[in-house]
C-alpha cells in the first residue's frame, strides 16, 4: 500500500479537480455567434476561417440553435440535386427545420458537458446565465481542460 | 368500385386495375393490429409517374403488401410494385403477382410501367434486404441501383420512403444461402410468421427531381452510384433519427 500511495494520491488529486472544476473556468468566453438571417455563405465563411465545429446561433439577440458544419455539409448533400442550397442566397433560417438547443450554465460540472456531448451528439454547448449567453464549451476545449489537469498532475 | 374489362398487353397478360382482390377489411385489421402511422402524403404526386424507394425487411414481406394497400387507401391510385422474379416463374405464379400489380425486376417493364403513368415502388434491397438477419436490422443493405437510371430515363420524381416497425414485427433468425444457384435467392428463417404488434410508421421524404440531369449522365457509372448512394443515406438518416425519438417499439 505504501509504494501505491503517491500513484492514489495523485489520481485522487485528479479526480477531485474534474468534480470542481466548473464549466464557467474552462469555456471559451470569446463566442463566435451568427443570426438566423445570415446567408449560408457567412455560415460556411465563419466555420473554415476559425476552423471551428459549430457556431451558435442567435434569434432576436437570444441563443436559437447551434450549427454544426456537419449540418451545413448534411444539408447541402441532400439537397445536391437542387438549387434550394443556393449559398448566396439561402439564410440560416431554412437550414435549420427544428432547432434544437441544448445548453449549461457557468456552474455546472465539467462531467455533465461530457455527458451532454456524448448523449445528444452536440460538439458546441453554449453557456448561458440569466438568458444571457456568456460563453461557449465545446469537445476540443473539454479535451483540452483534461489535458491540463492531467500535466498538473504530473508536475506536482 | 366499377369493374373495368381487363386489359391486356402486347403478351396478351392480364393487367392490374385494381388492388381489391384481397379485400380492404384484411388491410384495415392489418393496419389496425400495427397501429399504422402514415406521413408526407403530399410528397406523392396525386397525378402522373413517381417512384417511390422504400427500404425492405422482415422476410414474410408484410412492408410491401401494406405500403402498396395503404397508398390505395389514401390516393386511390394502384402503385405498381417491383417483385423478385420468382413471382414469375411459371404461368399461375405469374397471372396471380400481375393481379395484385407486381411487375418482375426488368429495365423494360419498369420504363412500360412508368410511360403509362402509373406510381411504381421499388425497394433496392430486394431480397437481401428483406431476408437481413435481425441482429442487423434497420441497418440498409446496398441499394441495387437499376433505379437510378428509371427515374432518369422516364424524368420521373423519386420519392424515398421509410418503413419503421416491420423489423421487429417478424423477427429473421438466419438467411440461408444454399440453394441460392437453384432458385436465384436465399431462403429467410424466420422466428414466427404472425407478426408481432409493434407500432408501424411509414414516412414518405420529400420528392427528388433529377430534371436537370440526362441519358447521357447514366452512362457514367459513378454519377449512378452516387445518386443510390445519396437516396440511401436519405432513409437511413431518417430511420436513425426515428429510431433516436421512438422510447418502446410497441406504442
Amino acid at each position: 500500500m505504501s509504494v501505491l500511495d503517491p500513484v492514489l494520491e495523485k489520481l485522487h488529486w485528479r479526480l477531485t479537480t474534474i468534480r470542481n472544476t466548473r464549466v464557467g473556468d474552462v469555456m471559451n468566453k470569446k463566442v463566435i455567434t451568427l443570426d438566423v438571417s445570415d446567408l449560408l455563405a457567412t455560415a460556411a465563411r465563419t466555420l473554415v476561417e476559425n476552423r471551428i465545429n459549430g457556431v451558435v446561433i442567435l434569434k432576436e439577440g437570444k441563443p436559437y440553435a447551434v450549427l454544426s458544419s456537419w449540418e451545413l455539409l448534411h444539408q447541402s448533400y441532400l439537397e445536391s440535386f437542387s438549387d434550394k442550397m443556393d449559398y448566396l442566397r439561402t439564410p440560416l433560417e431554412q437550414l435549420i427545420e427544428s432547432p434544437k438547443l441544448h445548453f449549461l450554465k457557468p456552474t455546472d460540472s465539467l462531467d455533465s458537458a461530457a455527458r451532454l456531448i456524448i448523449q445528444h451528439g452536440q460538439r458546441t454547448i453554449p453557456v448561458i446565465e440569466n438568458e444571457q449567453l456568456v460563453g461557449v464549451i465545446s469537445k476540443t476545449d473539454l479535451i483540452k481542460a483534461y489535458h491540463k489537469l492531467l500535466i498538473e498532475a504530473e508536475s506536482r | 368500385m366499377p369493374k373495368k374489362a381487363a386489359e391486356r398487353n402486347e403478351f396478351g397478360e392480364k393487367l392490374a386495375h385494381d388492388l381489391r382482390v384481397i379485400p380492404e377489411v384484411l388491410h384495415n385489421l392489418l393496419a389496425g393490429y400495427f397501429r399504422l402511422e402514415t406521413h408526407g402524403w403530399e410528397n406523392i404526386p396525386k397525378k402522373g409517374k413517381a417512384l417511390i424507394v422504400a427500404n425492405h425487411s422482415n422476410a414474410v414481406g408484410y412492408d410491401a403488401f401494406i405500403l402498396g394497400y395503404t397508398i390505395h387507401k389514401f390516393l386511390r391510385r394502384v402503385p405498381r410494385t417491383m417483385a423478385h422474379n420468382f413471382w414469375f416463374g411459371d404461368e399461375f405464379r405469374n397471372s396471380f403477382a400481375r393481379r395484385y400489380g407486381l411487375f418482375p425486376a426488368d429495365l423494360k417493364e419498369g420504363l412500360n410501367q412508368l410511360k403509362k403513368n402509373n406510381l411504381v415502388v421499388i425497394f433496392p434491397e430486394g431480397a437481401e434486404g428483406n431476408f437481413k438477419v435481425s441482429s442487423s436490422m434497420y441497418k440498409l443493405v446496398d441499394f441495387n441501383p437499376g433505379f437510378v437510371p428509371l427515374a432518369i430515363m422516364q424524368r420521373a420524381p423519386v420519392v424515398p420512403a421509410a418503413i419503421i416497425g416491420a423489423e421487429e414485427s417478424v423477427y429473421n433468425l438466419a438467411k440461408i444461402d444454399w440453394f441460392k444457384d437453384i432458385i436465384g435467392s436465399s431462403i429467410p428463417l424466420p422466428l414466427n410468421i404472425i407478426p408481432f404488434p409493434v407500432k408501424w410508421k411509414i414516412k414518405f421524404l420529400k420528392p427528388i427531381d433529377f430534371g436537370k440531369y440526362s441519358k447521357k449522365d447514366i452512362k457514367d457509372p459513378r454519377f449512378v452510384k452516387e445518386i443510390n448512394q445519396n437516396i440511401r443515406y436519405r432513409i437511413q438518416h431518417e430511420i436513425n433519427k426515428e429510431i433516436k425519438d421512438r422510447d418502446l417499439i410497441f406504442k
